[in-house]
């Protein structure tokens, strides 16, 4: 049976409680107060669960669950009921950025501490804080003795300690509190798809703690595949464990004007699919995606690009090989 | 104009420097005087539920009044935002009732404009330290009552739903100094209690008789208080007249019942005054609505400054 | 307490370009570079709306504004990894707002600008004016000539389909009022083709006046030979127009980018430059001693209402490259 309201991927509703050890736990984040500039990220995680609904019923209803993989033949069968459950969305306080912080965070801590996977749907981008601050208290309730990597897939640094009248819980801060939390390894901080500007001493910040930038000019240089290659090595030095957060503002306005900071000369969908393709080989027991705002895009590409994002890091997992004649 | 010697005027044309609320002169709170009105923005729609987008509604105001002279026939100044704190609720409604205090504390009178009805308990409570909270009574025009007691822990709360609640408790008359008007639709069990009732207008009877049902509030809250601070919400409008953060309902005043509503507040001793709940975003009419909320705004700055020529 | 001394949020408050402190033109010394608005446009059509651009890139100017922001260190670029102190840009980089154009007749608007143009350069201050589509070209460059001979670079912009504009035989029909600004200039002797350089335009311009242009002295690229150009080399011949000549002007006009990057032009065509070309284009040209850039055919109301959209934020991400280049915060070595 299907749910009575789109589900990521179609996938079965449950409570947090009900996600198993290596399954993925989604929760949503509607929430784009801490936005400083364009709104509509809220909406975020309602248009990727059509959206993503969509991918999976073309599967299902077209092809009949069973898709072969024109890039090398292979079979796959669509899987997504034993591997993912949708846990709705984390009650939103408008008036408090601490009580939202501590309600996301405790629906990704409860699945992390399970061994299953978080993934969170903003929502602006401060929200992959208290997404990744529930993932870190539930990785530390499971081994206390392990620190996790980081990679973040983004057009901005979000290093920021604070941000004018914002203050220092804002979209332009989430990564700088992501590196104060206690279990994570900060040398092991990768940022891919950095465009333009960045503030000078935020850099030197990084730099100087020992992570590792690439920008989007360095994806163009090097090339995707081999951009991710390289920060998932530096990510995951001496880490068992590793977090994704998916920004989509790292790609392209041109591509994907439907979020809140676009950015010109960014990454193309291609070369973001593709630095995908190399992170979801990882262990990602943890991930977020950010700043999908539907309103924005009055084309509807922007959910569906963004969509097809989720679908490439999670196809191993939503996805299951099969052999030709399976039902 | 400069005329040279040879008799020729010439023209020097002056940029104009920026988009003000109705071509007003730019000024700081240093600048006020007695019998000035300051137009202020508030940029903060942070902490109430429903579409956002209020944080926006004074700027697009300015645009769309700049152009208009009411700043050279009126006594009105643009003194810019308030200073807020979008993710800081404590902090900006401190901000706010700081800043209120300080436009009354000059003489002038203070007519906010944008954000939403939860700043309004902290711009009154500016106010009424100024004035005396037993000198202050509310007219609010709003399809809702916002009557809602906040949960113990956040009796300062932002909420929207509990700002009249809060204004009654800041205000000396209690609920007998607020008068509620425009009200339609379905309110909770709670807003109805005999303990909370306030003076009462429903959007019927506005758009009944005006006159008459606002003239009988109007006489029992002069029993009050002698002085009136005049809340507009933009969701008192009908939904095909305005573009609001929640619709509830498919009624409400039109653009000509809401100022000829407005036109009875003329004789009233207002000191302040605001214009809240206008989304600029969803105004998918273009700016249509907006210029409307102009044209209401445009009938506050009025009723503001008739009263200050009454009393001259 | 003083009203302002605390941050305001990002978006509120008074929207000057990259949050620049305002100024009267009386004020204007020869250090500063002057933000003016133009806001007029000649459309009344399907597609009009230029005349919102100066408020648009304004609104969107002030994620730019971090010199004016204190809990801003300075701008890295990440790419090249090169810093750029702009702690000299708070003083220099001053916003004198729009000329009033509202309601006024052709004749009006056209004095108008040229007037407050004038007034400007008169007081030796460089002039960023953010139109309004290209019908401010003649009259800001009217502003200037009376002070001598004008330079004048277009990148992207309309030029003339047909007819020469450099017989000047007596009984010769006038240029139509509605012809590129170019055309006018040319066809009056106010500008000369020798001191002109045209660079990508998407227009198809007629062959008698590529011919007459070129053996008049005007230089044509286009996209392809603005893509393979060296900065040093644009910034060399824009040097050596503004020495030949009383004073230099440029308009930059949204169609000179790809329209695939954003949909903001009036007039989309096929070619076009991307970001980093104009970057590099506007950067190098900022390095000569321009009077005046003008920014013309950004319409912000294509694609529907928004607080900042790609083309905006194109236009002034490539605008950065000038101003910084302008106000000499970043230097390429010209001969």
């Amino acid at each position: 049976m299907r749910p009575p309201a789109p589900s990521l991927f179609d996938a079965p509703l449950g409570d947090v409680k009900t996600v198993a050890e290596g399954s993925i736990g989604v929760v949503g984040m509607p929430t784009d107060w801490t936005h400083s500039s364009r709104i509509g990220a809220r909406e975020g995680p309602d248009a990727l669960r059509k959206a993503t609904t969509e991918i999976s019923r073309g599967v299902v209803d077209s092809l009949g669950g069973t898709a072969v993989d024109p890039s090398d033949g292979s079979y796959w069968r669509f899987n997504v009921s034993a591997s993912v459950v949708d846990c709705g969305d984390a009650p939103i306080d408008p008036a408090s950025v601490e009580r939202t912080t501590e309600s996301i965070a405790a629906m990704t801590e409860s699945i992390s501490a399970r061994g299953a996977i978080p993934l969170a749907l903003g929502g602006d981008h401060y929200n992959s804080f208290p997404a990744c601050l529930g993932y870190a208290r539930g990785l530390a309730k499971r081994h206390p003795d392990r620190r996790f990597g980081y990679i973040q897939i983004d057009g901005h640094l979000d290093f920021a300690d604070r941000l004018g009248a914002w203050g220092t819980h804002n979209h332009a801060t989430n990564g700088r509190r992501i590196s104060e939390l206690p279990n994570i390894e900060r040398a092991n901080m990768v940022w891919i798809g950095i465009t333009g500007w960045v503030d000078g001493d935020e850099l030197a910040l990084i730099e100087a703690m020992g992570g590792k930038i690439f920008s989007s000019g360095d994806v163009h240089k090097l090339g995707a595949a081999e951009v991710a290659r390289q920060a998932v090595q530096h990510a995951t030095r001496g880490c068992e464990n590793l977090y994704l957060s998916i920004d989509i503002d790292a790609m392209d306005a041109g591509f994907l004007p439907g979020t809140g900071s676009i950015v010109p000369s960014g990454i193309t969908p291609r070369q973001y699919c593709q630095i995908l393709d190399v992170i979801a080989q990882e262990q990602i027991d943890g991930l977020d995606i950010a700043e999908v705002a539907p309103s924005l895009d009055p084309s509807g590409r922007t959910e569906r690009i963004a969509a097809h994002l989720l679908y490439r890091v999670l196809r191993n997992r939503i996805f299951s090989p099969a052999m030709p004649g399976d039902p | 104009m400069t005329v040279t010697p040879r008799g020729a005027v010439e023209v020097v044309i002056q940029p104009r420097p920026a988009a003000t609320f109705f071509g007003a002169p730019v000024a700081d709170i240093e600048d006020l005087r007695s019998g000035m009105i300051a137009v202020i923005g508030v940029y903060c729609d942070h902490f109430c539920e429903g579409h956002p987008g209020g944080r926006f509604a004074a700027r697009q105001i300015r645009y769309v009044s700049t152009k208009t002279s009411h700043g050279e026939s009126l006594p009105i100044v643009d003194l810019g935002d308030f200073n807020v704190f979008p993710l800081d609720p404590e902090r900006t409604l401190e901000s706010l009732t700081r800043q209120s205090q300080h436009v009354i504390a000059a003489g002038a009178k203070l007519f906010a404009i944008g954000g939403d009805y939860s700043m309004t308990p902290a711009i009154v409570r500016g106010i009424s330290r100024e004035l005396g909270s037993e000198s202050i009574a509310v007219i609010r025009l709003s399809r809702r009552f916002d009557l809602l007691a906040p949960p113990a822990s956040e009796a300062q709360s932002p909420r929207r739903t509990s700002a009249t609640f809060q204004l009654s408790n800041i205000l000396g008359g209690g609920p007998s100094a607020i008068a509620l008007m425009g009200a339609r639709g379905r309110v909770t069990a709670e807003e109805q209690l005999p303990a909370k009732a306030s003076i009462v207008v429903p959007a019927s009877q506005l758009i009944a008789d005006s006159s008459k049902f606002i003239g009988d509030a109007k006489a029992a809250l002069s029993q009050v208080a002698e002085s009136i601070y005049l809340s507009v919400d933009a969701d008192v409008l009908a939904p095909r007249f305005g573009a609001t953060a929640t619709t509830g309902t498919y009624d409400g005043l039109s653009l000509a019942q809401l100022l000829e509503v407005l036109d009875n507040f003329k004789d009233l001793q207002l000191v302040g005054a605001e214009l809240t709940g206008h989304v600029p975003n969803l105004d998918v009419s273009g700016r249509a609505v907006t210029h409307d909320i102009m044209g209401i705004a445009s009938k506050l700055l009025e009723c503001l400054s008739a009263e200050s020529s009454a009393c001259r | 307490m003083p009203m302002r001394d605390a941050p305001l949020p990002r978006m509120a408050g008074d929207l000057t370009f990259m949050r620049s402190r305002r100024a009267s033109v009386e004020s204007l010394h020869a250090d500063n570079l002057a933000i003016l608005g133009a806001p007029i446009e000649d459309n009344i059509g399907r597609k009009a709306g230029t005349r919102f651009a100066p408020t648009a890139i304004r609104e969107t100017s002030v994620y730019f504004g971090w010199h004016a922001n204190p809990q801003f260190s300075h701008p890295v670029d990440i790419d090249k990894r090169s810093a750029i102190d702009t702690s000299a840009m708070h003083g220099r980089l001053v916003d004198v707002g729009d000329i009033p154009l509202e309601g006024l007749e052709a004749q009006s608007a056209v004095f108008a600008i040229r007037s407050l143009t004038r007034r400007i350069a008169e007081q030796n201050a460089s002039t960023i004016v953010l139109g309004g589509d290209d019908s401010i070209v003649e009259p800001a460059i009217d502003g200037a000539i009376d002070k001598g001979s004008v330079g004048f670079i277009q990148i992207g912009g309309r030029l003339p389909g047909h007819s020469s504009l450099f017989e000047r035989a007596s009984g010769a029909e006038p240029v139509g009022h509605d012809a590129p600004p170019l055309a006018r200039l040319l066809s009056d002797g106010r500008v000369e083709a020798r001191n002109v350089m045209v660079m990508v335009s998407p227009s198809r311009p007629g062959i008698e006046f590529v011919r007459d242009f070129q053996q008049a002295g005007g230089v044509l690229l286009n996209a392809a030979a603005v893509a393979e150009a060296r900065a040093e080399d644009i910034t060399k011949n824009a040097c050596t127009l503004a020495r030949s000549t009383r004073s230099l002007h440029v308009q930059f006009d949204a169609s000179a980018f790809r329209p695939s990057l954003h949909g903001m032009s009036e007039r989309p065509a096929f070619g076009g430059l991307t970001l980093p070309d104009v970057q590099k284009v506007l950067g190098a040209i900022g390095q000569a001693p321009v009077s005046s850039l003008m920014v013309t055919g950004l319409n912000p109301t294509l694609s529907g209402l928004s607080v900042v959209k790609t083309g905006l934020r194109l236009t002034v991400t490539a605008l950065l490259s000038y101003i910084y280049g302008r106000l000499g915060l970043t230097t390429i070595q010209a001969e």
